[in-house]
């Protein structure tokens, strides 16, 4: 990725188009994401465990105070980034996606400023949905034939869907004044708990490199490294006396409330974090690390239209693989 | 088309973004709109029997089937034995009424012998003056909560009379005490514990808390309730005064919105303390014009019309981006 992006210093000034911001953008959106996600959506949960004087607490405001600039920051570039991808759907002539997702991108913003109603909030998590769809059927329709690429982006979206169902419903229920509690909506929240789990079985499967070289597969040692201190940290956290930190980061930041046993999440979790290691270090599959960075931090139960956004980016990216290999040959042949 | 490097047009981007960024800190907006669930207390002129949670005017209310997990936050951790309940809220202009019903075979009222545990049922709002939701369990140091704590041992002793040792164990045999009915024997009692009174006018218990550990009795015992058991399910109603005066407690308006998050305890799981299922804050909003309306409404009778707008607008520059970007 790096490489592909490296321009001559005294380059003269090269033909532009919105497509060749789209990888800068995305990058910068992962970073702040996951910025947000640790120094503001998660610290300021553990904050309740730490001591609010002296030095303790000056930190603590830093970092909180910089999680929450970074929230902010995330929050723009996740416009930015759906608009340009959207930008990118229309280019490719992908007319139906591109306008259920700039059509979310501007309920999103519109959303930011009023105060909307029930009926609003169903329209606007229809459209959310809609986007997801049609980028499922889009994956299985497109002309590459990546089995597990098709698989992935549908238990993804399956997850989102199953997830939504239960919000999307009280919103509906409200909307047309239907009285009564929607069925099945707990069914489908754990199925949705349960797809994720799957989800990073499959990825796993699919881009780790264990696919291609089967047996002979051996990650770096650094990789492996980095996924048993993950979780051993998320398995510490959840064990100690101290165990605020492992159920916050999986409920208030994830939307998991962790009700199948613990080993399970335990290892999807370092799979996930060895795949999304092979994916940055693959130049190939930029999209799919870019994807796997988003998704932690869009979360499950997207409660806010910005975590709306980062999934469908992220969905995106998964579902057309071209988008950013595109826009990076585009701007290396200019 | 135009003549740019796409890293210098990144850099101008990302700065924008930066500095965007910067401007809504300052001003504390957020680019962000809430999508979570909602329960919406209707406004109801019917008159809500607050001993009644079976009473036919829960009809009219929008039921809320909202998830539970275990509590998995801090110690004790477990339970999770409740997966769901189901919320209900109504108010009148006055009071506030939520009602909570959950599926649960056994009716625990007991909590008297070491080994019984009582059924139990908690709502959660944020203190009136926070300014941002507090974390989920018990609260936080800067945000405090209000909780409104069912206890079913405490609706036994309303609706069968207080049981002690000997209505409990008929059969003991006990030394003789002295001075057995002076005050001074029973110390909790005196000081005004709710937990060691034999007489009560509500089975509901009013907490406030700022953090684990920090859960306090409040002040100010206002919260009514019943809760009532019928053929293996539950319902527990909550009533209050929309404004109950104090920063400590919750704070009702018609038109506005707060936080509610739900906890149920199933005795004959053996239950109780950090042992329970909990939920996550939802959104509850209180149905009717607000007595003072905010900047932001009445724009959703436009709504339709804005967004229509917006939308024609944003895909029209879009055709017209990508006609350009074809252009040779």
């Amino acid at each position: 990725m790096q490489k592909t992006l490296v321009i001559p210093a005294r380059a003269r000034p090269l033909a532009f188009s919105p497509q060749a911001l789209l990888p800068y953008i995305l990058w910068a959106l992962l970073t702040a994401g996951l910025t947000e996600l640790l120094l503001f959506r998660m610290l300021s949960r553990v904050g309740v465990h730490i001591p609010k004087e002296g030095a303790v607490q000056d930190g603590y405001n830093l970092l909180t105070g910089a999680g929450s600039y970074a929230f902010n920051v995330a929050t723009v570039l996740a416009f930015a980034a759906v608009v340009l991808l959207a930008h990118s759907l229309a280019v490719s002539r992908a007319r139906v996606p591109a306008a259920l997702v700039s059509a979310l991108a501007a309920l999103s913003l519109l959303f930011a400023f009023i105060e909307e109603s029930a009926g609003a909030r169903f329209a606007y998590g229809l459209v959310s949905a809609a986007v997801m769809v049609v980028l499922a059927a889009d994956a299985w329709a497109g002309g590459r034939k990546d089995v597990p690429r098709r698989l992935i982006v549908t238990l993804v979206v399956a997850a989102y869907l199953a997830s939504q169902y239960g919000t999307l419903a009280n919103h509906a229920y409200r909307a047309l004044g239907i009285g009564g509690s929607v069925p099945g909506s707990i069914g489908t929240l754990e199925a949705s708990e349960a797809l994720v789990v799957a989800v990073a079985f499959a990825m796993f499967w699919a881009w780790s490199g264990l696919r291609e070289e089967g047996w002979r597969w051996r990650p770096p040692l650094l990789h492996i490294a980095a996924a048993a201190v993950v979780a051993v940290v998320f398995l510490g956290a959840y064990a100690g006396e101290n165990s605020s930190t492992a159920a916050i980061l999986s409920l208030w930041t994830l939307g998991l409330t962790l009700y199948l046993p613990l080993p399970l999440y335990v290892l999807a979790l370092a799979l996930y974090v060895l795949t999304f290691a092979a994916c940055i270090r693959n130049p190939l599959r930029t999209n799919e690390a870019l994807a796997l960075g988003l998704l932690p931090v869009a979360g499950l139960t997207l409660e806010m239209t910005y975590q709306h956004l980062l999934a469908v980016a992220a969905v995106l990216l998964l579902a057309r693989a071209v988008a950013v290999e595109q826009a990076v040959s585009a701007e290396t042949s200019a | 088309m135009l003549r740019l490097s796409p890293r210098r047009a990144a850099v101008v981007v990302l700065g924008l973004a930066l500095a965007l960024g910067l401007l809504l800190t300052q001003l504390d907006l957020r680019l962000v709109s809430s999508q979570a669930m909602t329960i919406v207390a209707a406004e109801t002129v019917v008159q809500v029997p607050p001993d009644d949670p079976w009473s036919d005017v829960w009809e009219q209310a929008d039921a809320v089937e909202v998830p539970l997990s275990a509590q998995q936050t801090s110690v004790p951790k477990g339970g999770g034995s409740i997966r769901a309940v189901t919320a209900r809220a109504l108010h009148d202009r006055d009071r506030l009424y939520v009602l909570m019903e959950w599926a649960d075979a056994t009716r625990d009222m007991s909590a008297i012998a070491p080994q019984d545990f009582r059924d139990a049922a908690a709502v959660q709002f944020p203190a009136s003056g926070v300014t941002s939701v507090p974390f989920f369990c018990m609260g936080q140091a800067d945000a405090h909560v209000n909780i409104w704590h069912w206890k079913a041992d405490w609706q036994a002793d309303i609706d069968s009379g207080f049981v002690g040792i000997p209505e409990a164990y008929p059969n003991t045999a006990a030394d003789l005490y002295p001075l057995q009915d002076d005050p001074d024997f029973y110390p909790g009692r005196a000081a005004g514990n709710l937990l060691s009174q034999t007489e009560r006018s509500t089975p509901v218990e009013n907490l406030v808390a700022g953090g684990f550990g920090t859960l306090t009795t409040a002040e100010k015992q206002m919260v009514g309730g019943r809760g009532v058991w019928r053929d293996g399910t539950w319902r527990v109603l909550f009533v209050r005064d929309l404004d109950a005066g104090g920063d400590a407690y919750a704070k009702f308006a018609p038109g506005r919105t707060t936080n509610v998050a739900f906890a149920v305890w199933n005795g004959s799981k053996d239950e109780r303390d950090g042992l329970k299922s909990v939920s996550q804050f939802a959104e509850l909003q209180l149905a009717g014009k607000p007595e003072a309306p905010g900047v932001r409404a009445g724009l959703d009778r436009t709504l339709v019309v804005v967004i229509i707008l917006v939308v024609v607008v944003g895909m029209g520059t879009l055709v017209v981006a990508a006609r350009v970007e074809r252009r040779p």
